[in-house]
């Protein structure tokens, strides 16, 4: 495995405009702290893209001033304690809205590069 | 050997800066998360050297994130109005239109059910024993249901109370609603003791639960609407120097009202003697205004 996957050209400039949604979405069944959603987006994509920990703090933040997500701490015994992040309604809304986006999005760049079923 | 790689790391990253509550939170944050890393590498088989070195190499420019959130921590003043409002739509959770629409259908329900147990304890509707009773008991599921419904709901400044708790409110609402329908009912029928003793019973068990519920509740307000409150405390409470100050000059203004009314008492007459304790309490006013609300607000 590469150990710097998202420095390949492809995907890395087109996804960084998401990581903010694709950090709601992994928030959105069970709150994480940092490196559970760091270690969830890299398992999604099967090792094939990785957010820095700098970029995904970075998010957290962004996301937590915006109020869309919400974080506390853990109440680990053993070891550092963890803070957690729950998404608020306001985050799964701005989630559902942006898929929303993307999808749109995604058609017309499929149209317009004329790219159907996968073959351009 | 990976812990003091590890707290390096951290330490290179937050030199020089200075380490607010705030910071303190992320470098701990930080630390914990590059630990799980190590520890995953290591379980890889890496050794703990090197598992500290590929962590270090793949968590990017922490640096940045620090001198962001440096710079982020000084930012709003916070404490004014306009603050808290901007704070409060920033984090303003709409209701969700299938709770609101619930909450009006299961409310006029209520009202009904309400007023038609008003009617039947006064004598104006007619009603059977058995009948009265359902009417309650229908008045006391739907109180059951609002309370529970409403407190499910997040809100702007509260989380939702956990599912069990918050039947937990509905049920002991429920009985008392139960309660008082019963208890309308035995007083237009004195002679159903039964209908006495589940009034009583009723009412103990929502007296209890209403009790139990309300001691052992743990504080579900949020955090941003926490630090806003002890933002907008008053300027003694938030800074004890000021309040320090404020009490030695009370002191020397009374003294020397004090000093002052003795002084004239002694030497023009005592009918006098009381005014430096008026000039005493302008001053003191005055005093109090301009320490608890000084003239650094402007800019809102």
């Amino acid at each position: 495995m590469p150990s710097h996957p998202a420095s390949d050209p492809f995907a890395a400039d087109l996804l960084r405009g998401h990581t903010d949604t694709i950090v709601l979405g992994t928030l959105r069944r069970s709150d994480r702290y940092g490196y559970e959603v760091h270690k969830a987006i890299r398992d999604a994509t099967g090792g094939e893209y990785e957010i820095k920990e700098a970029t995904l703090y970075a998010s957290f933040r962004r996301l937590e001033r915006d109020g869309l997500v919400e974080s506390y701490w853990g109440d680990e015994t053993q070891g550092g304690r963890r803070k957690y992040y729950r998404i608020t309604d306001a985050g799964q809304a701005v989630y559902r809205r942006n898929v929303a986006d993307w999808r749109t999005t995604k058609q017309i760049i499929d149209t317009l590069l004329d790219h159907e079923g996968g073959r351009p | 050997m990976t812990e003091p790689s590890v707290h390096r790391i951290l330490d290179q990253a937050f030199a020089g800066i200075e380490l607010t509550p705030e910071l303190q939170d992320l470098k701990e944050e930080m630390r914990t998360n590059l630990l799980a890393r190590v520890a995953e590498l290591e379980s890889l088989g890496r050794s703990p050297d090197d598992a500290a070195r590929v962590a270090a190499e793949e968590i990017g420019d922490l640096r940045a994130v620090v001198v962001d959130a440096a710079d982020g921590a000084t930012e709003p003043p916070a404490g004014s109005w306009a603050a808290q409002a901007r704070l409060a739509s920033m984090h303003k959770v709409r209701p969700r239109p299938a709770a609101v629409a619930a909450l009006v259908v299961l409310s006029s329900a209520l009202t009904a059910t309400v007023t038609l147990i008003a009617l039947g304890a006064t004598g104006a509707v007619v009603m059977s024993t058995v009948s009265a009773t359902l009417v309650g008991l229908a008045g006391a599921l739907l109180t059951c249901a609002i309370v529970v419904v409403a407190l499910r709901q997040e809100t702007t400044a509260h989380y939702p109370v956990p599912p069990a708790r918050a039947v937990g409110w509905g049920a002991a609402a429920a009985a008392g609603v139960l309660a008082v329908a019963l208890g309308a009912t035995y007083a237009g029928d004195r002679t159903q003791d039964g209908l006495l003793a589940a009034t009583v019973g009723l009412a103990v068990v929502s007296i209890a639960g209403l009790v139990t519920l309300g001691v052992t509740q743990t504080n579900r307000t949020k955090g941003w609407v926490r630090d806003a409150a002890v933002q907008s405390q008053d300027r003694f409470s938030r800074d004890p120097a000021a309040a320090a100050r404020f009490g030695i000059y009370s002191g020397v203004v009374w003294l020397a009202a004090l000093a002052a009314a003795v002084a004239i008492g002694l030497g023009l007459g005592w009918l006098w003697s009381w005014t430096p304790l008026v000039v005493a309490v302008l001053v003191e006013m005055v005093l109090l205004a301009r320490m608890q609300f000084p003239s650094e607000t402007r800019g809102e």
